[in-house]
């Protein structure tokens, strides 16, 4: 009996010895960074530890502006499989706010925390932007930050195309048309933030309207144009259609919008040197075979015209500009060989200067300001500088726009240059005549593949006056256009 | 029979205990992981962040280390600020800050990294924290023997002397930045190698040139860092750098600017690892191999594992110029028979800052 005694207490020791607990292990979860906080977006990193192959319902984060987490937003992110890291994403935060945030896992039915952290949404910042100045349409980069999602962008008053947000720090968006103010800032609004640029944005400027056409059916080509005052424009000579050498000039009355012909007494002639006041050479007859030169020279003064001693020189094709009076021509001459002359009005005589360090003639462009000259090659664009005092070229600056096939606009209206409508191109650049710096204006309108028949300047508008280029098959009208370097 | 019987059950027992599985170890090879090498510090200039994807290591050639190409890669602070930075076409998985680019003292960063195939990392933050002054660089010859060798390697420990402050926990790491030497060479030694235009084996001494200025950037051999949690608040003075002695270095003076660079706990706890574990030396007293996490993750799968560290820290420079007459050791002059303008980096004329 003893003996069953003692073996039912071995048994019995056994038994209880043999009873484990059903380990249930450790599983918590964590609240671990704020991997990225902007103006309405914060991304979390949370973790669950746990010593088993565990399977999670739910796990996220909760998030919310008072501690006690009373009207939480909840970043839900479903089932997980086993422990590790999880990352929670939420957007449409409010700008500059407080929140709390912490990590949840939903185990059997049971909802565990992890630990609060603090952390806060940013207020959106305005840097720069880029390029300052530009023309409706084109896009426009916004450098900043805490740019959320449906950040609008205004120009003035006038909203802006966002093309594309990247990373909340850099907007893409397309420069809407001008309301009325042609410089205006850059307003950011965000949420109920708005920000802005220290500096305003240009918009492009230039406005054209057609104030007259060219008298009768005619496409004019290798012409003449002066002024020798504001209001009354000069346009003749040349050819109709290169197969016409057309008579005298009509004569455009800015005041009164209207045309007069006004005979010329010289040859009429074609490819012709002239300025202002000054105009000479050219071929008297059309064809090529030989050309049949002019050498006639005349002065232009309030509408009349003075025959002045005979040219020393025959060219076609040569360029002129005029410093403070003496006349200065560079071209070719009948020997093909290049020349640069100078007429001296005090003395009326002629001058031979050195040559220019390249070819120069009507292909390209040129004006004076001040008391030097400026020429723009029309095939590379180099901007070079004519000092009559000692006779010295430099270059200055390279025209940006595009060189079309030569021959272009260059004049000047007080410390500005207006460069361009090169033939086949319809860009006007504007040059700063003190800095040297570029700005383009509004491309003129009408058929992009026009060349040049004359530009004036009255008051502070420029007139110019285009037909299509020869090539153009049609029959084109020739609209006196005037721009407003500042319109927009 | 019964006899037999039992024996042939004692056989069948033994049958099943004689079978065994192969074990098959199941480790991850070939698989091409991030790296992100990245330390950038307060002093302006273009930062490099380069990313690379790593290969099957192994005995035999198994694969290319390849950089990554094309990502989008910025920097972001803990104000919203966000720098691009620009890859060099040049060295390709080479990421550029802009050259004005800097961090700032109590700013916290973070590295954001989009590669071509859609995936985004982020790194943790990195908080800037500030970098005490370095108040003077001193050096120690030292001479390292090398086994079977009867001659030693040597070279200079470059030691620091700083004044941590007492009010934080600070965490050090040192690198060496640009350095310069005067190089001496024999041109008149020089013998050109035989070719079709020159095949004379002759000696055709040179008349110049025997001085030179050579510039070069040494990679660090190991891994400089330091806690502060024996020295908090002290003078104290540490090892920071070294600069092996090739024969050529130390000839005349030697220039090297020592970076000292403030960085987080966690990273001085990574590169603390990473350190452990590039000096393993086959002793049992080593640490196991292992894996070290980075602070990149991958916000898609925060399970990927990336390799490296992205550090942000504040930075202070400190230049030092040795002589040849400090060094109490130095190796045999080596002799280069050539003018010293044919060797890489040297140019004749000092920079416009030697002031040794």
């Amino acid at each position: 009996m003893l003996k069953f005694r003692s073996l039912g207490i071995l048994l019995m020791l056994f038994w209880f010895a043999s009873c484990t607990e059903e380990d249930l292990g450790v599983t918590f979860v964590t609240t671990e960074e704020v991997l990225f906080a902007s103006g309405d977006q914060v991304r979390l990193l949370g973790r669950v530890i746990s010593d088993q192959d565990i399977q999670v319902q739910d796990h996220g984060f909760y998030l919310a502006e008072d501690e006690a987490f009373s009207n939480p937003q909840i970043i839900s992110l479903g089932e997980k499989s086993g422990p590790g890291r999880f990352i929670g994403e939420i957007s449409g935060l409010r700008l500059g706010t407080n929140y709390f945030a912490k990590a949840f896992l939903n185990l059997g039915g049971e909802v565990e925390f992890g630990n609060v952290i603090s952390l806060s949404t940013l207020e959106p910042a305005f840097k720069s932007f880029s390029p300052s100045f530009g023309a409706p349409g084109e896009e426009l980069i916004i450098e900043g930050r805490n740019f959320g999602e449906g950040t609008r962008v205004f120009f003035g008053d006038q909203e802006a195309e966002v093309l594309e947000n990247t990373l909340q720090s850099r907007l893409l968006v397309r420069v809407p048309p001008p309301a009325d103010n042609p410089s205006v800032p850059i307003r950011v609004l965000f949420q109920d933030r708005e920000v802005s640029s220290a500096e305003p944005f240009e918009y492009q400027r230039g406005g054209y309207e057609i104030v007259a056409r060219y008298p009768g059916e005619v496409r004019m080509y290798d012409n003449v144009f002066f002024q020798n005052d504001p209001n009354n424009l000069y346009i003749g000579l040349g050819s109709e259609r290169r197969q016409v050498l057309i008579s005298g000039f009509q004569k455009f009355d800015v005041i009164s919008n209207t045309w007069s012909a006004a005979s010329f007494p010289g040859t009429n002639r074609s490819f012709a040197f002239f300025t202002d006041h000054y105009l000479g050479g050219g071929v008297s007859q059309l064809g090529s075979n030989p050309f049949v030169y002019d050498g006639s020279f005349w002065a232009m003064e309030n509408g009349g015209f003075k025959r002045l001693p005979d040219l020393p020189f025959l060219s076609r094709n040569a360029i002129a500009f005029e410093i403070n009076g003496d006349l200065y021509v560079l071209g070719r001459n009948a020997q093909i060989v290049d020349f640069f002359f100078k007429f001296d009005k005090t003395s009326n005589t002629w001058e031979i200067l050195p040559p220019a360090p390249v070819s120069f003639s009507r292909s390209d462009a040129a004006f004076s300001y001040g008391d030097k000259g400026y020429l723009i090659n029309g095939g590379d664009g180099t901007l070079w500088s004519f000092d009559p005092s000692n006779n010295e070229w430099s270059t200055i600056s390279t025209y940006p726009g595009a060189l079309g096939i030569g021959r272009g606009m260059a004049r000047v209206m007080g410390e500005k240059a207006f460069i361009g409508l090169f033939e086949r191109t319809d860009e006007i650049w504007e040059l700063d005549l003190n800095s040297f710096t570029w700005r383009k204006k509004n491309p003129m309108p009408g058929l992009p593949q026009s060349v040049l028949v004359a530009h004036f300047v009255s008051g502070p508008y420029l007139y110019i006056m285009r037909v299509p280029d020869i090539n153009v098959p049609g029959a084109f009208s020739m609209d006196f256009y005037r721009f407003d370097p500042e319109g927009i | 029979m019964p006899k037999m019987f039992k024996r042939l059950i004692y056989i069948l027992l033994l049958l099943p205990m004689a079978c065994i599985d192969p074990y098959e170890v199941g480790l991850e090879t070939g698989e091409q992981l991030l790296t992100v090498e990245a330390v950038l510090t307060s002093v302006p200039g273009r930062q490099e962040v380069r990313l690379t994807r790593s290969d099957t290591y192994g005995s035999v050639f198994e694969g290319l280390i390849r950089p990554v190409r094309g990502a989008t890669v910025v920097v972001r602070d803990d104000l919203g600020e966000v720098v691009f930075l620009e890859e060099n076409l040049e060295d390709r998985g080479s990421y550029l800050t802009p050259a004005d680019f800097a961090t700032q003292p109590g700013r916290t960063y973070t590295l954001q990294i989009q590669t071509t195939d859609g995936k985004v990392y982020s790194s943790f933050p990195e908080k800037v924290e500030a970098v005490p002054e370095i108040n003077s660089v001193g050096i120690e010859t030292i001479t390292i023997p090398v086994e079977g060798e009867e001659n030693v390697r040597s070279g200079i420990q470059l030691i620091v002397d700083i004044q941590d402050p007492g009010d934080e926990n600070n965490f050090y790491l040192w690198k060496n930045g640009p350095s310069i030497y005067v190089l001496e060479t024999r041109p008149d030694l020089f013998t050109p190698r035989p070719s079709d235009t020159n095949p004379s084996r002759d000696p055709q001494p040179k008349d110049c040139c025997i001085t030179c200025f050579r510039s070069e950037q040494l990679n660090n051999s190991g891994i400089f860092i330091a806690n502060d949690d024996n020295f908090n608040g002290l003078n104290t003075r540490l090892v920071a750098g070294f600069v092996e002695d090739d024969g050529l270095r130390f000839v005349n003076t030697y220039r090297v600017d020592l970076r000292q660079i403030s960085i987080s706990q966690e990273a001085y706890r990574f590169l603390r690892l990473v350190k452990q574990q590039t000096e393993i030396s086959g002793s049992v007293f080593d640490p196991p191999p292992a894996n070290i996490r980075g602070n990149m993750i991958n916000l898609e799968n925060p399970e990927e594992v990336v390799l490296g560290y992205f550090i942000a820290g504040a930075e202070t420079v400190r230049r030092i110029y040795v002589n040849k007459s400090q060094l109490t050791f130095a190796q045999p002059k080596s002799i280069i028979p050539d003018d010293c303008r044919e060797v890489e980096g040297a140019q004749l004329d000092p920079p416009a800052d030697w002031n040794p």
